[in-house]
């Protein structure tokens, strides 16, 4: 059986926790015995993949090894700018359940829940400049929180599609890069740039994050048809439910009889109607075709390896190909 | 008071946001226009005032709309935490694009610290009071 994906890389998730960690025990205005800290030391310890804070360490390594050190700022504050996205994504998809257990609204209440990821990104970005080259890594640290500004559109945009059948692929990969690509992307480029990386390959370096970031998404739309409940930790079908827009509905929508079933759907629709229109979406083909195109994304990034042709880190790149290849 | 100042800087906010967000920010509130006259005062150039009040704005709108949050009102919810998320985020793009990033450095800790007593249960009455503060003491250390 292969190694995860970290142990492949050579990084150690209990180190990128123990970052993850520091962000909020170094912070002198946060009381350890605070509802907050607690919220978010339980998220760190809920783990998960942490890809963000990986991809940030891969591209580390295309910069100088006198700087690697500085992507791991990169790495701790796109993770946290991740976690508060989750949060109040959340909110906002009514969601009681993440990774399986309560997610933070519903173990709390709404206003906790925004605060708490309010303070989250303030507090990554304020860490991130601490310490050392205070100027530049504080830039840097803002360069990447205005980044929600693109992520927030991709979320104006799903919330005004919601049970919108007329949405394109086109517009349904616009809203990928923006809701998710884009912050991927962004974890290649800047640990690279942290680590004082040529500007070319940084730039190279985020549209390869940025391909499988589309892929990983796909992936992502899948899981709500292929994985129980209990696999996801949230609600299965819950896509749907919400009346989001994902890949295979839209390839769902060309084929007449599923389409017919579709458009019935509205955010009123019974249980019985979503059940059956998940079902039917299950056995049809359109799964296979939307593996299909997380595929080519991936393939994608795996043609800009040919950019970094003799760079010592290029396994790295390879070993991030095949995990997503993998993975969808 | 440089009515046109706070007036000009509001059309340019609502020029930078993003259509698909319907946001529209209005020049109605009094601690806004205190700012305006404040930053207004100083020996800078117009358009780096009109930077310095703009992050005023949307800090103050952001927090606005994440503390009048409507928990039955799903769409409305969403909305508001959306439209928050957006303009604290806007305040970046707009700092760092106009090179006064160490305007953020100022701004952020008053923001985290907002946050913080909101957490706590204590109002964010003096928030603008401590806004001001700061961006008096930010254009002094500039105009310097």
């Amino acid at each position: 059986m292969k190694k995860p994906l970290h142990e492949q890389l050579q990084i150690s998730l209990h180190e990128i926790n123990e970052m993850l960690l520091h962000i909020i025990q170094s912070d002198h205005e946060l009381q350890r015995s605070s509802v907050l800290y607690a919220s978010v030391e339980q998220l760190i310890m809920a783990g998960g993949k942490r890809l963000r804070p990986i991809m940030a360490l891969v591209g580390g390594r295309f910069g100088t090894s006198e700087r690697a050190h500085l992507a791991w700022k990169a790495a701790g504050l796109l993770e946290y700018m991740h976690m508060a996205s989750l949060i109040h994504d959340d909110i906002i998809d009514d969601s009681p359940l993440r990774r399986g257990e309560q997610s933070l609204h519903a173990a709390t209440d709404i206003g906790t829940a925004v605060h708490a990821g309010n303070y989250m990104i303030a507090r990554a970005l304020e860490w991130s400049s601490e310490d050392e080259l205070i100027d530049e890594n504080f830039y840097m640290g803002a360069e990447l929180a205005a980044l929600i500004t693109e992520l927030c559109v991709g979320e104006y945009d799903q919330l005004q599609h919601r049970f919108d059948f007329s949405m394109t692929l086109d517009e349904y990969l616009e809203k990928t890069k923006r809701k998710t690509a884009l912050l991927m992307g962004a974890c290649m480029s800047a640990g690279a740039r942290a680590a004082g990386a040529d500007e070319a390959v940084a730039n190279k370096l985020y549209e390869f994050g940025e391909a499988l970031g589309i892929a990983f998404q796909i992936h992502d739309d899948l899981l709500d048809f292929t994985c129980s409940s209990e696999q996801l930790g949230k609600p299965s079908g819950a896509d749907l439910r919400n009346g989001n827009i994902t890949l295979p509905i839209i390839y769902a929508l060309e084929d007449e009889e599923l389409r017919r079933q579709l458009l019935l759907l509205h955010r009123d629709a019974t249980e019985a109607q979503f059940n059956e229109a998940i079902e039917a979406v299950k056995k049809s083909a359109v799964l296979d075709r939307s593996r299909q195109l997380a595929e080519q994304y991936t393939l994608k990034a795996k043609s800009i390896l040919e950019n970094f042709e003799g760079h010592p880190s290029i396994k790295d790149l390879q070993v991030l190909v095949s995990y997503f290849l993998k993975a969808v | 008071m440089d009515k046109k100042l706070l007036l000009d800087t509001l059309d340019l906010v609502n020029e930078l946001i993003h259509k698909q967000t319907n946001i529209e920010l209005h020049a109605d509130d009094r601690s806004l226009q205190e700012l305006a006259e404040m930053i207004g005062s100083y020996c800078m150039t117009r358009s780096r005032k009109m930077t310095v009040l703009s992050c005023c704005m949307l800090i103050s709108v952001g927090i606005r709309k994440h503390n009048h949050l409507l928990p039955d009102d799903k769409e409305s919810l969403a909305r508001s935490i959306l439209d928050g998320d957006y303009l604290i985020g806007l305040i970046y793009r707009v700092a760092i694009s106009r090179k006064e990033q160490k305007l953020l450095q100022k701004i952020n800790p008053i923001y985290k610290r907002m946050q913080l007593q909101s957490l706590e249960g204590r109002g964010n009455e003096g928030f603008m009071t401590e806004l001001k503060r700061e961006i008096k003491d930010y254009l002094d250390q500039q105009s310097a």
